[in-house]
């Protein structure tokens, strides 16, 4: 079954959407807007930008939804925006200031009330593994972050990738690799 | 033997992915009985998977909300037909001078006044006419008027509000063209 059938609930939301219905859209959004920063993400390998982009991802969701020809196929479409609009951000970052850097990660909120020292032990350990995702190569970062960050499928993953089920499997023991190599230690 | 190191991991990130075939659990188990090595592995991609989702969900679950959009939003229609928001900042200035042009009632924010009878009695429009009805405005008067079918004034009220007047024998009390004051039988 094309992964596309399984989210055919949203395809009347997406309709709600095309027909200018705000707050949908903005429904839509929150149900949605994990996975595309987990595509942002995927793409850039860079927060430090990661919400602007998604902005930006979101705001030409509003302006082009009407452009979807097959409201079943959104997933794809919104997919394929992200992509782009991540990789245009990721040459415009590029030529402005190199390489990325993940100066930010000391504002992510563990969750649930912990103390201080625990947060922070905690942020240190999100912080090594982020770097350690960041630094793969992209074409295996994006479908270990679709997997990691969205729980996607094998299937799901190459649906919106437009990849073989292999190249999505072989992709991912190649980025846990890459990983557990650069984390070495620290396992 | 790196043909075997390959498929191992192949085997350990399908498990972890949960895209394993019961053969390839069969083939797995037996590598994890048989190896330390292959349990090391299993142990320390199973520690990373868990770290890469706890890091990537903390970094997902940062806030966002939806900001106004610098270019202009645009309004979705169908079949790939779109508006930019611009082109009604004409209609929606001329909307806004002409709300400000039109005599406004004083009751907003208020309870609007219920429709009351007025004594049968004919006179001056400011004292109300016979077979009048007070009802408040809503809307300028060609537009009350074409809605209504009758012929309408304007009038300040007694609370200080404007209200549209149904005047049922406007028409009887008309002079003749050219003349003024007095009807036209008296000349």
């Amino acid at each position: 079954m094309p992964v596309t059938q399984e989210h055919d609930a949203e395809t009347a939301v997406i309709e709600a959407i095309r027909g200018g219905d705000r707050y949908a859209f903005e429904e839509f959004v929150r149900r949605h807007n994990r996975w595309v920063r987990g595509v942002v993400f995927g793409v850039l390998g860079n927060r430090d930008v990661g919400d602007d982009v998604c902005q930006q991802v979101w705001a030409g969701i509003w302006q082009r939804i009407g452009e979807i020809r097959d409201p079943a196929s959104w997933k794809s479409w919104i997919y394929r925006l992200a992509r782009n609009a991540a990789i245009d951000a990721g040459r415009e970052l590029t030529r402005r200031r190199g390489a990325a850097t993940a100066a930010d990660l000391a504002t992510i909120q563990a969750p649930g009330e912990v103390a201080a020292d625990r947060r922070a032990a905690r942020i240190d350990e999100h912080r090594e593994v982020l770097e350690a995702i960041q630094a793969l190569p992209a074409i295996y970062r994006e479908p270990f972050v679709l997997r990691h960050m969205n729980g996607w499928s094998y299937r799901e993953i190459a649906e919106v990738m437009n990849l073989a089920v292999d190249s999505v499997e072989t992709r991912l023991v190649r980025a846990r690799r890459f990983l557990r190599e650069n984390l070495k230690g620290k396992l | 033997m790196q043909e075997h190191e390959d498929n191992l991991e192949r085997l350990i990130s399908r498990s972890l992915d949960g895209e394993l075939s019961s053969d390839e659990q069969l083939e797995l188990d037996r590598e994890l009985i048989r190896d330390p090595r292959a349990r090391r592995l299993m142990e320390d991609y199973r520690e990373l998977d868990a770290r890469s989702r706890n890091a990537l969900g903390a970094m997902a679950d940062g806030q966002f909300t939806l900001r106004p959009h610098a270019a202009g939003p645009l309004i979705p229609l169908r079949r790939g037909w779109r508006v930019r928001a611009f082109w009604l900042a004409p209609g929606a200035i001329a909307a806004a001078l002409l709300a400000l042009l039109v005599p406004r009632p004083a009751f907003e924010g208020t309870p609007p006044p219920q429709p009351m009878s007025y004594p049968a009695e004919f006179g001056p429009l400011t004292d109300a006419p016979a077979d009048g009805m007070y009802r408040p405005v809503s809307s300028t008067l060609p537009s009350v008027q074409r809605a209504t079918g009758r012929d309408l004034v304007g009038v300040v009220g007694e609370d200080g509000n404007v209200y549209w007047i149904e005047v049922e024998r406007t028409r009887t009390v008309r002079l003749p063209h050219g003349k003024s004051g007095a009807p036209a039988n008296r000349l």
